[in-house]
């Protein structure tokens, strides 16, 4: 015999019961978004560090390597050095006494980091004075190599000659890549 | 189940509203089962986030490599080639000053005397090829 009372309690409990799982499964949801939104967090902090991490690693690695980085651009001809770089290559062959005159000069597009600049010199002078400004061209303290040579030779057996042309091909650095 | 317990033993009307033992198993089972669901759901949410600390982060910009060996060997081949070419610069042939002076022949008109050498890009030796 089922009472009131049973009845009412009956309901209440299946009232509470429905109310607590509804409560509980609020609950679960709310936690597992909570959850969601803690392993975003979790993972852009994560990155943060990350790349603080490669920052400083970085920037100790610009400061370490600071000087050997500043000898060696010395070393690599730049636009703003090109003018300062001829007037070099004039006083050499002042130096050794030969009559040189820049023929041509004409920048190479490249890809990467340099381009080309391709220097034509006409020479002309004692033999072993243009040998020695051709060694000098190949020791330049730049990145640069001599690409092309054509000379004649005067085969005199006192004071022999050269002239003719040397192409002195120069890596050119570009800042803006 | 509920069903069950109130229309239990028909043939005999059960005329006892409380079954204090039978109500305090039925009590003490979900009890159980509460605790048991309970425990399975902060296990799984435990699981879930237990290796949060772990995460890894993740760096998408490309880090440039320095390559200290190369650099070191690049120094010391311009180094030795700076020292060179001042050394070159430094010592100036003594060869009489007519040199500079035209000879009077050129590439055409020397003929026999002269020798007409052409190297080909490549072929110098001694100088630094770009790569």
């Amino acid at each position: 015999m089922i009472t009131r009372k049973t009845k009412v309690v009956g309901i209440g409990a299946l009232v509470f019961l429905v109310t607590t799982s509804i409560v509980l499964f609020a609950m679960w949801r709310y936690v597992e978004t909570k959850g969601a939104e803690l392993l975003d967090h979790s993972k852009e902090i994560a990155d943060h560090q990350a790349r603080q991490q490669t920052y400083s690693d970085l920037e100790e690695l610009v400061n370490s390597t600071k000087d050997a980085r500043d000898e060696l651009s010395t070393y690599v001809l730049t636009e703003d050095k090109t003018i300062d770089f001829l007037a070099t290559v004039e006083q050499v062959a002042i130096e050794q006494g030969i009559v040189m005159t820049t023929n041509s000069l004409e920048v190479v597009e490249q890809e990467g980091l340099f381009n080309t600049l391709v220097i034509s010199f006409s020479v002309e002078g004692a033999t072993e004075r243009v040998d020695t400004m051709v060694h000098i061209f190949e020791t330049l303290p730049y990145h640069a190599f001599v690409s092309d040579i054509l000379f004649s030779y005067d085969q005199k057996p006192v004071n022999p000659t050269t002239e003719g042309t040397i192409e002195l091909t120069v890596s050119l650095l570009q800042y803006d890549r | 189940m509920v069903t069950d317990v109130f229309h239990r033993s028909q043939g005999y009307p059960d005329r006892q509203l409380l079954h204090p033992q039978r109500e305090w198993g039925i009590g003490v089972l979900m009890f159980i089962v509460v605790v048991m669901a309970g425990s399975a759901f902060v296990a799984t949410i435990f699981v879930q986030y237990r290796d949060l600390s772990l995460a890894q982060g993740n760096v998408e910009e490309s880090i440039p490599q320095y390559r200290a060996v190369i650099v070191q060997d690049a120094l010391e081949l311009y180094r030795a080639r700076t020292e060179e070419y001042q050394q070159l610069r430094g010592e100036v042939i003594s060869v009489p000053d007519e040199t500079t002076s035209s000879t009077g022949t050129s590439t055409d008109s020397i003929g026999s005397e002269a020798e007409e050498r052409t190297r080909v890009p490549g072929e110098v030796t001694g100088g630094l090829q770009a790569e």
